[in-house]
């Protein structure tokens, strides 16, 4: 037995001056109102019956006394908080990090992981002392401090109750570095300066971790901090997932499809499952399968006649985790890029845009530049129809109603200015974080002459030689125009001489499919593309559509203006399924991408018995009744309550006269 | 304290046509002092019959039968009934705890007793009525009705005394009156020191006692609540109670146990006892309660 003290000095003070009170109230005694009667003859007979035994009658005289007496002291007692065991009680500080992540949701603990990482967290708070601070943190992979360091229970109760599941995966490091923020407080930026001081005092605290282990061994020093590691769920519990779910298309055959499905057993005994396969609302194909214990299979579904869809891999398997039972998978429309390319002819140009992958997202179709001023060329540039036009040493007579790229010419555009032509150039920098330079190296690129772009308001710089911009991409109206500075190959009258050794770099057919993608904002393999959850969905999108609504699973369209970025980030990702990205107010469908778990970390929930922090083991903490602190205070009000009821019978009974 | 609000006639023209029409019923034969309409157990000159006797030298030659003579030739005497007159006395306790009540006990008891004394003058009875205080104050005989003012008169003139003992009083009114009679006793017997020294005092008298044994509805049903302090409205006395149905209910049976007590006290030593409500009127109390229970006819 143990106690708490949860009152003040003066608290207790006034505590304690309440049953001196309560027998002074008695004392004073109840003033009777006198009437006068005939004769108290008979009432004195009366009351001497109830007189007979007097002892008797003086305790029930003073029965209400004592029972008011008693109340007041198990009200005293429950301030008190009497308990039984868990003696050691929290430190001065403590920091609940609580488990949130997808594998917290299964179901081997009832009701949920989390639940009881909930439960166990508030029973924890609970045998705190009066004085104890706490901070409440949650983490997956990232770390959310729910509330601060503080001594309010309340305040921590609410806390640790606000935490709701989520699907993402796990990962320490950033609860650590939030946890560690006062018991390790850094030093100023100058490491190496040795009188450089601390600038805060480190304060030690105790590290609680509720969690499964269901996490890499984050690479950190405790330092100050001491973890104390309790394990949720249990050690053998059964769990099937889907860790990988991929569809391609047949390029050879039109219409046909495979989708495969990589399914993992992580229980101990072997399990029979059955994956079915529906498209768009509807099962197409389902398979049956036997998993040994700790081992993997694969599932492949032929679809014929599909050309576009949402597909679901669902595994009807009684395990402890469904989360990752369901798979999604976005097959994409075939739409090729319709490319015009305007050249008098330009071999290596031609075979750069006739690459199989080229060949895969784009239809490049070839144009004479004498043709450039006809009507049908023009209405075709006006139409919007034609997704990129490469104009190779010509310009049209007025920017076409399309993304645009030229080649050793400048556009008709007054924004777009260039010098003479001068050489030879050395490439300096290449702007490899910019999409249509992702893997081009051209710093061993030769260039013989080439001119300086000056770039429109809101250009983007992409390449710079010694001469000024050599490549470079602006915004026009939604659309995106690029201009290279330099023809590939020069024109005489002895037939042409090249101009740059590029085409015959490794670099260049990348810079031409990067090209299509970006401006043609096209995309290259059938499936569509599947992220984590939480993480950053990062789209290419035509930049002609200024606002974009993308439809998470959970319905509430999310609008967004991207404002003329060439790329968009979606970070609304923690749901799993399909999000569909279209134009505003518009149902042609831009781009479908899918939010599945795929994570073995997260599926394998086989509760750790212990966690790795730093080059530190940390053991699991005994099972959990032997630190639950069993309180008696809520029995203490209970008596109290029901002595106040009897207390309150009796002196409507007025048994005592 | 004294209710006087039914300050009404104390014996109303109806109450009194009806009362003429009773008389007193005593149980035993009491001899008189003057010649009455009761039959005496002395054998006198009436016209009733009662015995033969022979006789002896010396009676009455008027009373020999004979007839008698004629035909057995021997002397023999007739007896006649002696009808006498009645000693009614009325013992109104006048003892402050008599003055509670709507209408009071004492009212009440002074109203029955003047009923009943106007019933014993109509026929021809001695009446007194004596009220019991620390000095006891009684009527003059009263006979006749024609007497029937002087004893309203008297009996309204009278109010509740100070404490008195009832025994007390009981014992100057014996040794007062020492012949025998009718004693109607009209008290709440509520005397601390007990009733039962003074009644034992009126049987020793050899009297036919009836003791009307007044109560108050208050006292038989108390309304009372809440947390209160008794006074006596005599001694003083106090009694702290909380009132309770419990409490209430032990109350009531304790007065039942006392009313009990005392009839039972009563008929063990040949008196009648009588209870009676002081808020019951005297019509009703006389002409309905008493005469079903014998004390009128």
């Amino acid at each position: 037995m143990s106690w708490i003290n949860m009152l003040s000095w003066w608290q207790w003070l006034i505590m304690a001056a309440v049953p001196p009170l309560i027998v002074m109230l008695y004392f004073l005694k109840l003033r009777r109102m006198p009437v006068t009667v005939p004769s108290t003859y008979l009432w004195q007979r009366t009351i001497e019956d109830l007189h007979v035994n007097s002892i008797w009658q003086r305790l029930r005289k003073n029965l209400l006394l004592l029972l008011q007496l008693l109340v007041v002291l198990a009200l005293i007692l429950a301030c008190l908080r009497p308990g039984f065991r868990g003696e050691e009680k929290l430190g001065n500080r403590a920091i609940f990090m609580i488990d949130n992540s997808c594998s917290m949701q299964a179901t081997d603990v009832e009701p949920t992981r989390l639940a009881a990482a909930k439960k166990k967290a508030l029973e924890m708070l609970d045998s705190m002392s009066g004085s104890d601070v706490a901070m409440v943190i949650a983490f997956s992979d990232r770390a959310d401090v729910k509330q601060g360091f503080t001594g309010d229970r309340r305040q921590l109760r609410a806390a640790i109750e606000s935490i709701q599941a989520t699907n993402h995966t796990t990962d320490l490091n950033e609860a650590l570095r939030a946890a560690s923020g006062l018991a390790n407080p850094g030093r100023t930026s100058q490491i190496d300066n040795m009188a450089d001081v601390q600038v805060a005092e480190a304060v030690p605290a105790t590290l609680y971790i509720i969690s499964d282990g269901g996490f890499a061994a984050p690479q950190m020093d405790l330092g100050n901090l001491t973890a104390e590691y309790f394990s949720i769920g249990t050690e053998a519990p059964s769990n099937v997932a889907v860790l990988g779910f991929t569809v391609d298309r047949n390029v050879e055959k039109t219409g046909k499809v495979e989708a495969f499905a990589r399914l993992y057993n992580f229980g101990t005994e072997s399990i029979t499952v059955s994956a079915s396969l529906s498209m768009n609302g509807e099962l197409i194909d389902s398979s049956e399968l036997t998993l040994e214990p700790e081992s993997g299979d694969g599932v492949t579904f032929p679809i014929e006649n599909a050309t576009e869809g949402q597909l679901k891999l669902e595994l009807e398997a009684d395990d402890d985790f469904k989360t990752d039972n369901v798979a999604y998978a976005g097959l994409d429309p075939p739409r090729q890029l319709e490319v015009v390319l305007v050249t008098e002819g330009n071999t290596a140009l031609e075979t750069a845009l006739k690459t199989g992958q080229a060949k895969a997202i784009a239809t490049v179709r070839t144009i004479d530049p004498a043709s450039l001023a006809t009507p049908e060329t023009l209405q075709l540039a006006e139409s919007g129809d034609v997704d990129l036009f490469i104009y190779d040493q010509c310009a049209p007579p007025k920017m076409p109603e399309s993304n645009t790229l030229f080649i050793g010419s400048t556009p008709p555009d007054e924004r777009w200015k260039t010098s003479e032509p001068q050489g030879p150039l050395f490439v300096i920098t290449t702007n490899r974080s910019h999409p249509m330079l992702q893997y081009v190296d051209m710093g061993t690129v030769r260039i013989v002459e080439g001119t300086s772009i000056t770039l429109p308001e809101g250009g983007t710089e992409l390449v710079r030689t010694d001469a000024g911009i050599l490549v470079g991409v602006a915004p026009r109206e939604g659309y995106q125009d690029a201009m290279l500075g330099m023809a590939l190959s020069k024109r005489g009258e002895n037939g042409s001489t090249p101009n740059t050794d590029w085409p015959i770099k490794r670099s260049f057919p990348v810079f031409f499919l990067n090209a299509l993608e970006y401006l043609g904002g096209a995309v290259s393999s059938a499936g569509s593309k599947t992220i984590k959850p939480g993480q950053p969905a990062v789209l290419n999108l035509a930049t002609r559509f200024d606002e974009v609504e993308i439809s998470p699973p959970t319905g509430k369209k999310v609008e967004i203006d991207r404002s003329g970025e060439p790329q968009l980030i979606f970070t609304q990702t923690d749901e799993l399924g399909f999000y569909e990205a279209r134009p505003a107010k518009s149902d042609r469908l831009l781009q479908l991408f899918t939010v599945n778990l795929f994570s073995e970390q997260e599926s394998n929930i086989k509760s750790a018995p212990e966690v790795q922090i730093g080059s530190q083991a940390v053991a699991a903490q005994a099972p959990q009744s032997e630190i639950v602190r069993v309180e008696y205070w809520r029995w203490l009000l209970g008596l109290a309550l029901v002595i106040l009821s009897v207390e309150w019978y009796l002196y409507n009974r007025r048994v005592a006269i | 304290m004294a209710k006087t609000s039914t300050e009404s006639e104390l014996l109303p023209p109806q109450l009194l046509a009806r009362l003429e029409r009773l008389e007193l019923v005593s149980r035993k034969i009491f001899r008189g002092r003057l010649k009455g309409e009761r039959r005496s157990r002395r054998k006198g000159q009436s016209v009733e019959f009662a015995d033969f006797r022979n006789y002896v030298p010396g009676d009455d030659l008027r009373f020999v039968d004979w007839n008698l003579y004629a035909r057995l030739d021997k002397l023999f005497l007739k007896l006649f009934l002696e009808e006498e007159d009645l000693h009614v006395f009325f013992l109104v306790d006048a003892s402050p705890s008599m003055n509670f009540g709507d209408p009071t006990k004492f009212f009440a008891a002074k109203q029955v007793a003047a009923a009943l004394a106007f019933v014993g003058m109509c026929r021809g009875d001695r009446v007194r009525i004596e009220f019991l205080g620390t000095e006891n104050q009684s009527s003059p005989v009263l006979r006749g009705r024609s007497q029937l003012w002087r004893m309203s008169d008297f009996v309204q003139s009278i109010e509740p005394e100070q404490v008195c003992n009832l025994t007390d009083a009981v014992k100057r009114f014996c040794l007062r009156n020492t012949g025998r009679g009718i004693v109607v006793l009209l008290s709440d017997l509520m005397d601390k020191s007990g009733y039962e020294p003074a009644l034992r005092l009126l049987v020793g008298q050899q009297m036919d006692v009836f003791v009307l044994h007044m109560l108050s509805p208050e006292e038989m049903d108390p309304d009372l609540k809440g947390d209160l302090k008794l006074v006596d409205c005599e001694d003083e006395d106090e009694a702290e109670i909380s009132v309770s149905s419990a409490l209430l209910k032990k109350y009531k049976a304790t007065l039942a146990a006392y009313v009990d007590q005392a009839r039972r006290f009563c008929s063990q030593r040949g008196m009648t006892y009588l209870l009676a409500r002081s808020d019951q009127g005297a019509d009703v109390l006389v002409g309905q309660y008493l005469l079903e229970r014998g004390l009128v006819r």
